[in-house]
């Protein structure tokens, strides 16, 4: 299985920031026995605060309607990966108001990577991944699912 | 024998039944009727207007039966209860999952102060209001993964508005506006109150002497940006744009029956999605 460290990611979510791309790319093969993620992230944001930054990397093919995996890694100010969190993922869709049946599931994989299953993302349209990574701070990126 | 009074009802029906959905005609004392929605979404708008062809792999398909009567309480008002069935088949990728049951139910009233035609020069007005209960379950209570068992908002929604139409021969023009105002909602860690949303419902119908009416409606509706946590959720606002077709079969003096095609044109829509559909419905009416 290839993944790509991450140190790799982190260069590329900084690059993903700073020239605005956060679109999915496939640049991985697809792996039969562990979710594989897309190099480029589809989404960046800081946490309320800004002590935390939330990187979240769809599936090598993208995000796509009905049930994703995707991996959240957490780093701090210092560009730090942030292990330890309960992390919990609410996907919602603030033009309809309304959220989705599953909740997602969310695995501690060390180096500040969490992989959440069950992201239900059910119908096109301009969705909301609203992590919360402690009581006070969260996190809100945004997808759109054409 | 053409009767206008008569097709004014059976024109308003087949278009302006946002809030008023089973309405009186002039002569109708109170009627029940059913209506029969299958719907297909082909399409949908992003929150910039750009229009998208249905993902591949991706389907659903919206199914509604509406039974609701209607009885007049005064010569001029008239109040109506609509009890919703509500059915979805959704399929993404390698799911596929069908849910359905009691939609949200409607409770809706009008009052014509002057009805279309009474005056040549002012045309007839109404004021229309409606509440709609969150009887239905709301997708993140749907048992699949997929919310195929949504069928409902999950909030209480008010309505009013004002409605004018007016006959010209055997042509009626119709046009009512609608303002919703929709109960916050809070699910888990998020609290979103939508804006206000503004409904434009314009209709033209013939009627022939053989009391078939045809119809036209176009309805646009358009809604700010929502409020979630207390701040607005930018890129949230939603514009849709549904064009309707109907013709009304006159069964007998008490029965008439409706078909009507509905299509979300992609032209212009913000954060919506586009479908087409048929619709049926079946009324009775007590003179």
């Amino acid at each position: 299985m290839l993944r790509v460290s991450l140190d790799r990611r982190l260069a590329f979510a900084a690059l993903a920031v700073m020239t605005g791309l956060c679109g999915c790319s496939a640049s991985q093969p697809p792996s039969d026995t562990a979710p594989t993620f897309a190099v480029t992230p589809f989404g960046v944001a800081a946490s309320t605060s800004g002590a935390y930054t939330v990187t979240m990397y769809g599936p090598v093919l993208g995000v796509a309607q009905g049930l994703n995996t995707i991996e959240i890694v957490v780093t701090d100010e210092q560009t730090k990966p942030v292990d330890g969190l309960t992390i919990s993922l609410v996907p919602w869709m603030p033009a309809m108001g309304h959220g989705t049946s599953a909740t997602p599931q969310i695995g501690p994989q060390g180096s500040g990577r969490y992989v959440a299953s069950d992201v239900a993302l059910i119908m096109p349209g301009e969705w909301q991944l609203r992590a919360a990574l402690t009581t006070d701070e969260d996190a809100v990126v945004t997808v759109e699912l054409p | 024998m053409l009767s206008a009074p008569h097709a004014w009802g059976q024109a308003c029906c087949a278009g302006a039944s946002i809030v008023t959905p089973g309405r009186l005609g002039l002569h109708d004392f109170a009627l029940v009727g059913t209506q029969l929605h299958a719907s297909a979404l082909v399409g949908s708008f992003d929150a910039f207007g750009n229009y998208a062809p249905r993902a591949p792999g991706t389907v659903e398909d919206d199914f509604e039966q509406d039974f609701y009567g209607a009885i007049r309480v005064f010569r001029r008002g008239q109040i109506a209860l609509l009890v919703p069935l509500v059915e979805t088949i959704r399929r993404a990728g390698t799911l596929t999952d069908a849910g359905g049951g009691l939609g949200d139910i409607n409770l809706s009233a009008r009052y014509d102060f002057l009805y279309a035609g009474q005056s040549r020069y002012v045309p007839g007005i109404g004021l229309l209001a409606g509440v709609t209960f969150p009887t239905g379950v709301p997708i993140e209570s749907a048992s699949d993964p997929l919310g195929a068992g949504a069928t409902g908002i999950g909030a209480f929604q008010f309505n009013g508005g004002i409605a004018f139409e007016q006959t010209f021969g055997p042509w009626l023009v119709a046009a009512s506006s609608i303002i919703a105002a929709r109960t916050s909602r809070t699910v888990g860690v998020v609290s979103e109150t939508l804006s206000p949303q503004l409904s434009i419902l314009t209709t033209v119908a013939y009627v022939t002497r053989r009391e078939i009416a045809f119809a036209l409606s176009a309805a646009v509706t358009y809604e700010g940006d929502a409020t979630i946590n207390g701040a607005g959720a930018d890129n949230s606002e939603r514009l849709t744009v549904a064009l309707t077709g109907g013709v009304t079969l006159p069964i007998s003096d008490t029965w008439r029956a409706q078909f009507g095609l509905t299509w979300n044109p992609p032209l212009a829509g913000i954060n919506t999605p586009a479908g087409a559909g048929l619709v049926w419905t079946l009324v009775h009416a007590w003179l």
